[in-house]
């Protein structure tokens, strides 16, 4: 199982173009795909429907998917999930059902496979936007909230920290590898 | 608080399976090894599918009676499941002294599908040791069969029909892989656009498999490593080279064959092992 932590460039502009209100919900991501080799085409992953559904039928209404032009259909014997945006004050405000959403995911894939998901999560903390890549057995999806709060405690320490320093500089560290067996 | 009589009656009707499941597939498993009788695994064949029939007629009674929850019905089809899980590997037995390679490994595949399936279809395959079942077949697998090559197929989807109630998958209450009454939920493709094929290692379907290759005098069977003829029209495939290909990279280039997409449920027919059939085989021959 592993979980890697990295800075990514930020999505919000793209979520309010499509006039979603991210501090209220979970944004399923479309993908994008080359086609052609020369341009790009934005699609649902193939689990994106199956996610919305499943968390909409357990009662978490604060679900909002970005619809791709079609379905970008997976075949491997590994499942694929989409992005998963997560902003800051949703996180703040819903921990209960941050985690939650984590459990229902590891239940229902758990029963779906006995390989791997990998599955990405984009979350902002205060100043910055993290991308979750996680990859291992469903069972460990119910593990990301504790990685994804654990990180935006170590974020706000660190800038209470450089605060504290009167460092102004505005730079986080280098995004973190962690990995556990 | 006491069980109603009609929820008694459903627990008793699953009990019944349960343990015909527990009688036949004792009897079974135990000629599931290369070395056992073809007459026993015949034989074993016809026992299981004389469950899957009884079991099946359970379950369709299940399913009518709308008062009836759809758990009960899930149970059975995962004792089914399991039941033609092990109907697969025992033909696999069969088909591998026949040396019919090629439908032996399709056996081995479903007996997998169905093994997962019976883990989707209700918990109660638990105690139908489905864990370490499916670990021998992943050896069957490893260590009978030579390594495979798969692919895989780049598609696009724009329309996903759900397999139970045939309304677009996008927006009806059901979910892939979760058993509903009785019947697991699938999504059914249309309309979609063709893109690549990829090679993987791990693909979800392994009857989508490279079958082999082209070669100066015939064709590789990548399973038995043999040369075979060609079939009529594709000889003149090897010696016809893509525009993009430069001609000093031609004996580079390979040409395979391969199934990109197989059917979830082209093998399932064991009718020729049941008695009339073996019957009228034999007076076939005898004439």
């Amino acid at each position: 199982m592993s979980l890697e932590v990295t800075e990514v460039e930020s999505v919000p502009e793209y979520i309010d173009q499509e006039g979603i209100d991210q501090d209220s919900n979970i944004v399923i991501l479309p993908r994008e795909i080359s086609v052609d080799g020369s341009s790009t085409r934005l699609v649902d992953a193939d689990e994106s429907s199956t996610i919305q559904k499943l968390l909409e039928q357990e009662g978490i209404a604060e679900v909002e998917k970005i619809d791709g032009e079609g379905t970008r259909a997976e075949f491997g014997a590994d499942i694929a999930l989409p992005s998963l945006y997560f902003a800051l004050e949703f996180i703040l405000e819903n921990p209960d059902i941050v985690v939650v959403t984590f459990e229902l995911l590891a239940i229902y894939y758990s029963r779906r496979t006995s390989g791997e998901v990998s599955l990405s999560i984009l979350a902002e903390s205060d100043d910055s936007k993290y991308e979750f890549e996680y990859e291992g057995p469903a069972k460990g999806l119910q593990e990301i909230p504790d990685k994804l709060y654990d990180r935006i405690e170590d974020v706000e320490d660190e800038s209470v920290q450089e605060e504290d320093e009167e460092i102004n500089d505005g730079a986080i560290e280098e995004p973190s590898e962690l990995e556990r067996e | 608080m006491s069980e109603s009589p009609e929820d008694a009656l459903v627990h008793s009707l699953v009990e019944e399976v349960v343990d015909s499941y527990h009688e036949t597939v004792t009897d079974t498993e135990r000629f599931a090894f290369l070395p056992r009788g073809i007459e026993y695994q015949r034989e074993a064949i016809r026992s299981l599918s004389d469950f899957i029939d009884y079991a099946e007629e359970i379950k369709r009674d299940l399913q009518i009676d709308e008062e009836i929850p759809g758990r009960a019905a899930n149970q059975v089809l995962a004792l089914i499941c399991m039941a033609k899980a092990v109907r697969h590997e025992l033909r696999m037995w069969i088909r591998l002294k026949e040396e019919n390679w090629e439908s032996a490994w399709t056996d081995l595949v479903d007996a997998q599908e169905y093994a997962s399936s019976a883990i989707a279809a209700d918990s109660i395959a638990r105690y139908c040791n489905v864990k370490t079942y499916q670990e021998k077949l992943g050896s069957i697998e490893s260590s009978i069969f030579p390594p495979q090559q798969f692919v895989s197929p780049g598609l696009i989807v724009n329309t996903y029909e759900c397999s139970i109630c045939g309304e677009d998958y996008d927006t009806c209450p059901h979910l892939q892989g979760i058993a509903y009454n009785g019947v697991i939920c699938s999504r059914i493709l249309r309309d979609i656009e063709a893109r690549e094929v990829s090679f993987v290692d791990d693909p979800r379907d392994k009857k989508a498999r490279v079958r082999g290759h082209h070669v100066e005098d015939g064709f590789r069977n990548q399973m038995t490593w043999e040369i075979e003829e060609d079939t009529e029209g594709s000889e003149h495939l090897v010696d016809e080279t893509p525009d993009h290909v430069d001609d000093d990279e031609v004996e580079d280039f390979l040409r395979i064959e391969a199934a990109v997409m197989t059917a979830d449920d082209g093998g399932d027919d064991f009718s020729e092992f049941r008695e009339d059939s073996e019957d009228q085989s034999e007076q076939n021959q005898e004439m």
